[in-house]
C-alpha cells in the first residue's frame, strides 16, 4: 500500500508524453494548412483577395521562364485526369495531390476548370495566367498556371479575368528555388458558360 | 446509380481516396472504443474541449512560427488531458466546468493568436481546415499516412491488451485501486491515448466535430447492447461503417467530409435508439 | 499471527480529522465487526485501510506479507453508472483481474473462480443479464461474488447488508460467517448488532475515536456494549 506509484505513473506518463513528441517529429507530421502552391499563393475566393495576392507576388522578384514552345501540343482523348466533371471538393483534393506528388501525372493530359486570373511581374512585366480552383466552401483553394502554345498576346487572347473557363492541357513542372511547381500547356481554352452567382456549386 | 458507381471507381484510381479510407477507418476504430469508455466515465465533452486546446495550441505554434507544431500540439494537449482526467471520478463537479473554461479559452485565444501572427495570406482557410476537416482527409502526405496507421494500431493494442483493466476501472475505480489494480495509472494511460487520438482525428473530421466521432457510436451501441463486451465491439463496427458511408457519400456528393461523417452516425443513433425502445428485452 | 495493524491513526479530509487515535490489530482468520453511528468514522477507515485514502497521521500496517491482490472488497453504495452496460458474469469476472498478473486474458481458473462464486451467490442464472437491470438484493450479490473473487485471505464489507430484506440478510450473514469459517479474515462494517454479536470475534467500535476494540465477549460486558445493544434493539 505505498505511495511510490503515483510518482512512477507520473514519470511513465512523462515518458510516454515525450515519446509521442519526438515520434511526431520525427515522422514530419505538422505545418497543416494551406500550401502556397503558386508564387502567387492566390488562396481565397473573394476577387479582392485574388488580386490582392497576384500583386503581393508581383512585387517578388522573379525569375521563372514563362516561354512556352509556339507549335500546339497533342493531347489525349479522352483525357488522363478530368477534373472539370468533379464536384468542388474532390478536385481541389485532387489538384492538391497532384501538386505536391506530380511524378504520376507528368506528360498526361489534364483537362481543368476553374477560374482565370493573371499575375504580371513588375520587374520583367511577363504574365502568368492560373485557373483557380476552390473547394465547396470556398474556403480553400489553389491556383494551377497554364502556358498556351502559339505565342497569344495577353489580354486579347485570353479569358477575360475571373471567369469560368476550362482548359485541357500536358501536365508538366518547373523549378523555382526549392520548390516544385505544376503547370498545364495547352492550345487553348473554353468558356464555360458565365455563371451569375461566384459560388454557385458545380455538380459531380 | 450505376453513374455513382462509375464515378466511385474512377475516384479509388486516385492513391489519396484510397489514403483516406484507410485512415479513416483507423481513426474511426480508435475514437469509438476511446469513445465507449469516455461515454461511461461521464466524460462525453472531453473530447471537444481537447480538441479546442489543441486548436489553441496549433495557433500558438503558429505564432511562434515553430515550424513543425506537433512539438507543442501533443505535449500541450496530453498535459490537459492528464489534467482533466486525472481527478478521476470525485473530480467530475469540477471537470466539467473546467473543460468549458479550458476549451472556449483556448478557441478563443487561438483564433486572436492567427488573426495577430498569420502565416499564410488565408487565415480563414486555414481555421476552417482545422475547425471542420472540410477536405484535409484527402489531402494527407504519406508521413502523416504511416502515422496515422502506426498510432491507430498502437491504441488498438493498447485496448485489447488491456480490455479487462480497462473494463474494471471503468466500472468501480475504488475497487479496482483496493483490490491491487491502480486506477491512477490506468486514467493516466487513458489521457494520453485520448490526447493522441484527439490529434488524429483533427484531421477527419476537424476539431469541431470530433465530439460526434467519440460518442455517437457508443451511445448507439448502448441502447441495443446489454454487455460491455457487445457495446465494444458494436460501437467499433458502427464507427467503421459510418467513417466509410460518410467519407464515399461526401467524395460522390461533394459535401464536406467531417459533417457527412457525423451526419451518418446521427442516423445510426437514431436508428439504433428505435431499435432500442422495440427490442428492450432481446439482451437484457 | 497479525495481519493488518493500526497505529496511533487519524484520518481525515482536507486537513480536518474525522477519526483520531486508532490502535488496533487484525489476526488471521478473525472476524471484526466495526459498530459505531453514522459519520463515527467508519467507511473512512475502511477506504484508508485499502488504501484509497492517505492517514493523516499514524500508519496502517500490513503483515505476513498480505498483499492488495490478496483482498476482496464489498463497497457500501454501487459505484456502477445508472447506464452502464455490464453482464453479470463480466461484473464478477472484473473480481478476479488481481490475480492476473500480467497476463491479458483471464486463463482458466480464474474463469473457473468466477462461475464458482456465482454458484455460491446463486446468481449463476443472471449470468448473462444486464447489472442494472437487477433488484438491489441481486446486485448486492454479484457485488458480492465479485469480492469473493478477489479474496484470498481477507474479505472487506461496507454494510453489505443495507437496503436488504431480512431473508436476504439472513443468507448473506451465512454465507460470510461460512467463508470466516474456511479461513477468510473479515472486517465488516454493519449497524447490525445482533449479526455482529452473533458471528465476530472482535469489535471495534468507533465514535470519531476509538471507544472499544477487543473481543466480542468484552464487549458485550462492557457499559457501551450493552448501551449500544439497548439503543440497536429499540431503533
Amino acid at each position: 500500500m505505498k505511495r511510490k506509484n503515483n510518482w512512477m505513473a507520473i514519470v511513465l506518463a512523462l515518458v510516454l508524453v515525450a515519446g509521442l513528441t519526438v515520434g511526431f517529429l520525427l515522422l514530419g507530421q505538422g505545418n497543416r494548412g494551406n500550401t502556397a502552391v503558386t508564387p502567387a499563393a492566390a488562396s481565397a475566393f473573394s476577387t479582392q483577395e485574388v488580386t490582392a495576392a497576384a500583386t503581393t507576388a508581383a512585387q517578388q522578384p522573379q525569375q521563372i521562364n514563362l516561354a512556352t514552345p509556339s507549335d500546339a501540343v497533342e493531347l489525349a482523348d479522352p483525357p488522363h485526369v478530368d477534373l472539370s466533371r468533379f464536384n468542388s471538393n474532390m478536385a481541389f483534393a485532387t489538384l492538391m495531390n497532384m501538386a505536391v506528388d506530380t511524378g504520376p501525372y507528368i506528360g498526361q493530359t489534364v483537362k481543368m476548370r476553374g477560374l482565370y486570373y493573371s499575375v504580371t511581374f513588375q520587374e520583367t512585366g511577363d504574365v502568368m495566367h492560373l485557373l483557380y480552383v476552390g473547394d465547396e466552401a470556398a474556403c480553400c483553394g489553389i491556383g494551377l498556371e497554364f502556358r498556351l502554345t502559339g505565342n497569344p498576346k495577353h489580354p486579347e487572347d485570353y479569358p477575360p479575368e475571373y471567369s469560368i473557363v476550362e482548359v485541357t492541357g500536358i501536365f508538366g513542372t518547373f523549378q523555382f528555388g526549392d520548390q516544385t511547381y505544376p503547370y498545364l500547356t495547352a492550345n487553348d481554352f473554353v468558356m464555360v458558360e458565365e455563371p451569375t452567382d461566384l459560388y454557385q456549386r458545380r455538380g459531380g | 446509380m450505376t453513374n455513382a458507381w462509375q464515378t466511385l471507381t474512377y475516384y479509388f484510381e486516385f492513391p489519396f481516396v484510397r489514403y483516406a479510407l484507410v485512415v479513416g477507418i483507423a481513426v474511426a476504430l480508435c475514437t469509438s472504443l476511446l469513445g465507449v469508455v469516455l461515454v461511461l466515465k461521464r466524460f462525453s465533452y472531453i473530447g471537444d474541449g481537447l480538441s479546442h486546446i489543441a486548436f489553441g495550441a496549433i495557433a500558438l505554434a503558429t505564432a511562434l512560427k515553430i515550424s513543425n507544431n506537433m512539438l507543442l500540439v501533443v505535449p500541450i494537449t496530453a498535459a490537459f488531458a492528464i489534467l482533466l482526467l486525472m481527478g478521476g471520478q470525485r473530480a467530475q463537479i469540477k471537470g466539467d466546468a473546467a473543460i468549458a473554461v479550458l476549451s472556449v479559452s483556448s478557441l478563443a485565444i487561438g483564433y486572436l493568436l492567427l488573426n495577430a501572427f498569420p502565416s499564410s495570406t488565408n487565415i480563414s482557410g486555414d481555421v476552417c481546415t482545422t475547425l471542420f476537416g472540410a477536405t484535409s482527409i484527402l489531402t494527407l502526405t504519406m508521413q502523416e499516412v504511416w502515422m496515422s496507421l502506426g498510432l491507430s494500431t498502437a491504441v488498438l493494442l493498447i485496448f485489447v491488451f488491456l480490455y479487462h483493466r480497462i473494463f474494471s476501472v471503468t466500472f468501480d475505480e475504488d475497487f479496482a485501486t483496493a483490490t491491487g489494480t491502480s486506477a491512477r495509472a490506468y486514467n493516466l494511460l487513458l489521457a494520453v491515448v485520448i490526447a493522441v487520438v484527439v490529434v488524429l482525428a483533427m484531421n477527419l473530421v476537424g476539431t469541431l466535430l470530433i465530439t460526434a466521432l467519440l460518442i455517437f457510436p457508443a451511445l448507439s451501441a448502448m441502447r441495443v447492447f446489454r454487455s460491455f463486451r457487445g457495446v465494444t465491439i458494436c460501437a467499433a463496427v458502427l464507427s467503421v461503417v459510418c467513417a466509410l458511408l460518410g467519407i464515399v457519400l461526401s467524395i460522390l456528393a461533394g459535401t464536406p467530409v467531417g459533417a457527412t461523417i457525423v451526419i451518418a452516425n446521427l442516423a445510426c443513433f437514431l436508428l439504433f435508439s428505435i431499435l432500442g425502445l422495440v427490442t428492450t428485452r432481446r439482451f437484457a | 499471527m497479525n495481519i493488518l495493524s493500526c497505529e496511533n491513526l487519524t484520518l481525515g479530509y482536507e486537513g480536518r480529522p474525522v477519526v483520531t487515535g486508532l490502535n488496533f490489530a487484525v489476526g488471521e482468520g478473525q472476524y471484526l465487526c466495526i459498530v459505531g453511528e453514522n459519520g463515527s468514522g467508519k467507511t473512512t477507515l475502511m477506504r484508508a485501510i485499502l488504501g484509497l485514502q492517505s492517514p493523516m497521521q499514524g500508519q496502517i500496517i500490513t503483515h505476513d506479507g498480505l498483499k492488495k491482490e490478496e483482498i476482496g472488497y464489498l463497497p457500501q453504495q454501487t459505484l456502477a453508472q445508472r447506464d452502464f452496460p455490464a453482464s453479470v458474469y463480466e461484473v464478477v469476472q472484473s473480481g478476479c483481474l488481481n490475480k492476473s498478473g500480467r497476463r491479458p486474458f483471464y486463463n482458466k481458473q480464474q474463469k473457473a473462480r468466477a462461475r464458482e462464486a456465482m454458484a455460491r451467490l446463486g446468481i449463476t442464472e443472471f449470468a448473462k443479464k444486464c447489472y442494472r437491470n437487477l433488484s438491489g438484493g441481486q446486485q448486492q450479490r454479484v457485488l458480492l461474488a465479485r469480492a469473493l473473487c478477489a479474496a484470498d485471505r481477507v474479505l472487506l464489507l461496507d454494510e453489505p447488508a443495507s437496503g436488504l430484506d431480512p431473508a436476504i440478510t439472513e443468507e448473506l450473514y451465512s454465507l460470510i460467517r461460512a467463508l470466516n469459517q474456511e479461513g477468510m479474515t473479515i472486517l465488516m462494517i454493519s449497524h447490525d448488532l445482533r449479526a455482529a454479536a452473533r458471528d465476530a470475534s472482535h469489535i471495534l467500535h468507533l465514535a470519531n475515536r476509538q471507544l472499544f476494540f477487543g473481543e466480542k465477549e468484552a464487549y458485550l460486558n462492557t457499559d457501551i456494549g450493552r448501551l449500544y445493544a439497548l439503543l440497536e434493539a429499540t431503533a
